[in-house]
This record gives structure tokens, C-alpha cells and sequence, in this order.
């Protein structure tokens, strides 16, 4: 599909360059390697005043139980985990290179993103061997002579994050294992971007982690009569602050933005799934409303985590705001029995083939949440898993602009533009006089 | 959408029409010549507009995406159309249905 193939190469980009430079570290998460603690505990209680009325999350509305510390797993590929050290590792190393050679650091979903890829590259070539210490030294070497530094800037960059040079030796070895995978694919004359993709869509992945809050970048100028939407800032608990919001990040030479669709500030796709009652539900049949789509299946952990919230969240908002759990690959009985078992009353649509979830929304992972404006505008992705503190960060500047355009009290933007008969004409043109009809076209009406 | 031959039936809705893309103004009169239309087509080439009214590049290629606004007499806009692909188009029946009632 376009959309997949388009963005797939970024990642594919992104890896080939991370791992031919062997630092592979254009480093996701450097902002998290600058956070303090390793704990995890999800949302702390409400302390913003300006929250709406919902009940407190207490610090253990998740049922979380995870374990504190560096065995404590943040993602899953199939089988095999991400734990939090060897992400904190990855980022701080990435950090560490970023800083020596001038490069911007990535975000952490991209960092995750690019952990998991290297997950699904390596796993299907198990009989790749780790380089021995000799090539790895070699390669260092090579690189800091690239780079013209020293091997003690390198390594004091990277004890500068907290880690020892044989962290470096470990990840630079892992990288050129990933280099050798990749090459071994391309000689068998793979297109990368494709098996990659279709690698990815067939793999399990679950992110524990809430990895992602995108920010709606201010394009636009509004006019101040209007009100502004306002950034989709989930106000998260004291335990993460660092966590949101991420800031985007502009890599040069890469795709500008994540390998991600939709973008915020684009009109979610439409789509039709069939719900477990047999019925369709089309996305744009919920147009006039915010809507939230939740990308899950049950047998991921951190989706049936975040259910409760979910589900209370619906039971708050679900008059107002337009609910899809999309479920993802899972047959109809299995999502049936879950849902009974768990009391679900969010309307569930499935995918069974992933169609829509890997291929439109470009799913990489899940739980992935979107919302959706009333007007069918993106607003916000959330990758990993939500709590209840977060969804009202999202939905509320979604409800008051809604409640906004209900009102119908939004004057219209005043304008003034030549035509093509030659007149100037502006809306105060027809103010008392008309009612008028303002088409936005492309070229032909 | 074909406005120009339900033109008269908006007028007689004291509805007035004004098209507006993101483009130049030679392409605004090019699109006048084809279409015949004799209601304003303006041109937009800063995407000023496009972006007060929230719709300039919400499908990522630089562009307006289809839309239709209905402004009342008083300056408030009563109805709002927001197309989800460039080929999402109202038909000119369901515009007319949401003209207020004057």
C-alpha cells in the first residue's frame, strides 16, 4: 500500500544508517536517559486544578504490578523482551554518540521503534554470530578515526551517561549483527522495506511503555476571536513528567516526521470494520463527534492494562466522544469471549487481517491509541499503553472544541481575496445582506 | 460538486457562493473560464484562509482539503463540511439542506 511503503524506507533508512556508522545511535532516547528514575509507576493522583471532574487516579488505577528496576519489560517482539536497562542502555549509548558527532537525538518512540526492527531483523537469522572482540575494536577504531575524536572522547562520552566502554563494545556488536542480517536479506534479494514491513505486521508487538504523546504542532495562524486548540498535552503523573511531552524531532537527511500515518493535523482514514455483533461501523459515520480509536488485542499485557481505563472512560465520555476498540488480528471468538469475560461494553471492530491497523494507521506497536476530532482531523497518537489521567489530557481539549463548534457560536474568520473576475471580496461583503456558502476546493468545484 | 447550476436555487435561499483554493489568481481565472461559474472563485495563494478556517493541508500535500462552510447573516458559521480525501465531496443537496432558515 503506498501509504506503508512510503514511510517504511524512513525506517529502513534509519537503521541502514544507524548501522553502517555502527553507532546506530541516532539515539531515541536520549531525553529518557536524562530522566532520573527507573520506576514505573503510572499515573500518580490528579494534581492539576484544572482537570474536570473525573475521579482521582490513584497511583494504582493501573493494575501494573511491574517490577521496579532493570529486569521490569517495556516491550515485547513475539517472544523475546525489551527490558527497561537494555532500553536505557540503548539510549543513553545513542545519546552518547549523538553528542560526539553533532547528531540530533531521536524521539523515544523512534528509539523503541528502532529496538523492536532490530528484534524482528535478527530473529530470522539465529545463526548470525556475534562479531568477535577483534572486529569490534576495528570498528570502533574506524569510526572514532571518521569522526576524527579520540577513543577517550568517545569514552568519555559515554561514561558521561553513566555506562562503561564495554557497553559501547556490546551495542557496536549488535549492530554490526543487525549490518550483517541486513545484508544477508538484501543478497537474497529482499526489498527490504517490504519484508520489514510485512515482518513487522506479522510479529506480536506489545509496547508497556507509554512512549508517545504527539503535540499538535501550531501551523496554523489562528485568528483570536477563534480559541485555540490547545496543545493535546496529556497531564501526566508526577512519576513520568519527563515522559510528555516529547518534542519532534527534525532528522536531517531522514522522512521529517516519524515513520508514522496518520500524522496529526490530517484527516484520520475512513475505514469499515465489522463489530462483534456482525455489524458494520464506519469511521465516518461518527464525524460531528472526537472520536478515540484503541488499537489491541488480548493477549497483549499492557492493552488488557489500560481496558479499565478505557472502559471507564467510554462509561464517562461515551455520549460525547465516539469509542472503536479496533481489535488486531485476533479471530471473532476469541475477542468475544475476552470481551464478555471482561465486562467490555466499548462497540469492538476487528481486523483480522491487520489491514487497517498495520497498513493505514501504520500501527508499530500496541497499544496505540489515536483521537480523532469532531471534525475527523488527527488531533494526537499515543503509543503504549494510556491511564485515565492521560485520556482526560486528551479528550478534554477535544470536548471544549467540540462543545465550541455545537454552540455554532464560532464568528467566521474574516478574509479578503481577489477573485477571478478581478473584485476584491471580503466576508463583510455579505454580512446582513447573505447567508454565504464558503467552498474550499482543489481546482474544480 | 456543481454549484453553478444550482445557483439560483441557493440565491433563493439568500445564500450567497464564494469558492476559495490555495492557489494563484491566474488559476482562479482559469478555473472561472472552465466552469462558467459566476459566483467569486479567489484565490488563496498564501493559505492564509485555508488555515483560519483550520482546513489548509489537513491531507499533507500543501493544499485545502475539500470543504464547505455555512456563514449566517450575523458572521457565524452554522455548518461545517471537512472532507476526508481530496475526492470527498459534498453533493449540492445536502448544503441546501443546512442553509438556515432565513
Amino acid at each position: 500500500m503506498a501509504v506503508s511503503n512510503r514511510r517504511l524506507p524512513s525506517i529502513i533508512v534509519m537503521l541502514l544508517v544507524a548501522v553502517l556508522a555502527v553507532v546506530g545511535l541516532f539515539l531515541v532516547m536520549g531525553r529518557l536517559a536524562a530522566v532520573g528514575p527507573a520506576t514505573v509507576e503510572p499515573a500518580t493522583p490528579v494534581t492539576s486544578s484544572n482537570q474536570i471532574a473525573t475521579p482521582p487516579s490513584a497511583s494504582n488505577s493501573l493494575p501494573f504490578k511491574q517490577e521496579t528496576g532493570a529486569d521490569e519489560i517495556v516491550a515485547t517482539v513475539d517472544e523475546q523482551v525489551i527490558t527497561r536497562q537494555q532500553w536505557q542502555q540503548a539510549t543513553r549509548l545513542d545519546a552518547a554518540m549523538s553528542r560526539v558527532t553533532n547528531q540530533p537525538v531521536p524521539t523515544a518512540e523512534e528509539t523503541m521503534d528502532r529496538l523492536v526492527s532490530e528484534i524482528i531483523i535478527l530473529a530470522q537469522a539465529p545463526e548470525l554470530s556475534s562479531p568477535s572482540s577483534t572486529e569490534i575494536e576495528e570498528r570502533i577504531a574506524a569510526l572514532e578515526k571518521s569522526w576524527d575524536i579520540s577513543d577517550q572522547m568517545m569514552v568519555s562520552a559515554v561514561e558521561e551517561t553513566g555506562l562503561s566502554r564495554d557497553h559501547l563494545v556490546a551495542r557496536v556488536g549488535r549492530l554490526m549483527q543487525v549490518k550483517t542480517g541486513l545484508e544477508q536479506l538484501s543478497a537474497q534479494g529482499c526489498d527490504l522495506s517490504q519484508w520489514l514491513a510485512g515482518a513487522r505486521a506479522a510479529a506480536e508487538i506489545s509496547l508497556y511503555q507509554p512512549l508517545l504523546a504527539s503535540t499538535l504542532p501550531q501551523t496554523t495562524p489562528r485568528k483570536e476571536e477563534a480559541s485555540p486548540i490547545p496543545p493535546v498535552i496529556p497531564q501526566g503523573g508526577e512519576a513520568e513528567p519527563a515522559m510528555y511531552p516529547l518534542e519532534e524531532i527534525d532528522l536531517p537527511g531522514l522522512s521529517p516526521d516519524l515513520p508514522v500515518s496518520p500524522y496529526p493535523e490530517q484527516v484520520a482514514p475512513d475505514f469499515s470494520l465489522t463489530g462483534l455483533d456482525g455489524s458494520a461501523l464506519t469511521l465516518s459515520d461518527l464525524r460531528g463527534r472526537p472520536v478515540l480509536i484503541n488499537f489491541w488485542a488480548s493477549w497483549c499485557p499492557p492493552c488488557r492494562q489500560e481496558l479499565p481505563a478505557l472502559q471507564a472512560a467510554y462509561d464517562t465520555y461515551g455520549d460525547e466522544i465516539g469509542f472503536l476498540a479496533v481489535n488486531v488480528k485476533e479471530p471473532a471468538n476469541t475477542v468475544t469471549a475476552f470481551a464478555t469475560e471482561m465486562g467490555l461494553t466499548i462497540p469492538i471492530v476487528l481486523d483480522p487481517e491487520g489491514q487497517i491497523s498495520n497498513e493505514t494507521y501504520q500501527v508499530r506497536g500496541i497499544p496505540t491509541t489515536i483521537f480523532v476530532d469532531a471534525r475527523g482531523v488527527v488531533m494526537a497518537r499515543h503509543v503504549g499503553p494510556l491511564d485515565e489521567v492521560a485520556i482526560t489530557g486528551y479528550l478534554d481539549p477535544l470536548l471544549e472544541q467540540a462543545s465550541q463548534n455545537r454552540t455554532m457560536s464560532s464568528p467566521a474568520s474574516d478574509f479578503n481575496l481577489l477573485s477571478a473576475g478581478g473584485d476584491s471580496v471580503s466576508l463583510q461583503d455579505y454580512r446582513d445582506k447573505h447567508h454565504l456558502v464558503l467552498v474550499f476546493y482543489r481546482g474544480q468545484t | 460538486m456543481d454549484l453553478q447550476s444550482q445557483y439560483d436555487k441557493f440565491q433563493a435561499r439568500q445564500a450567497e457562493i464564494v469558492a476559495v483554493a490555495v492557489h494563484e489568481l491566474i488559476d482562479a481565472r482559469k478555473v472561472a473560464q472552465v466552469t462558467g461559474a459566476t459566483f467569486p472563485l479567489l484565490a488563496d495563494p498564501d493559505h492564509a484562509v485555508a488555515g483560519a478556517y483550520g482546513v489548509y493541508n489537513l491531507l499533507g500535500d500543501g493544499l485545502a482539503t475539500p470543504a464547505v462552510f455555512i456563514i449566517d447573516q450575523s458572521g457565524q458559521i452554522v455548518w461545517s463540511y471537512i472532507g476526508q480525501n481530496i475526492n470527498d465531496r459534498l453533493d449540492v443537496q445536502t448544503i441546501l439542506t443546512h442553509l438556515p432558515s432565513s
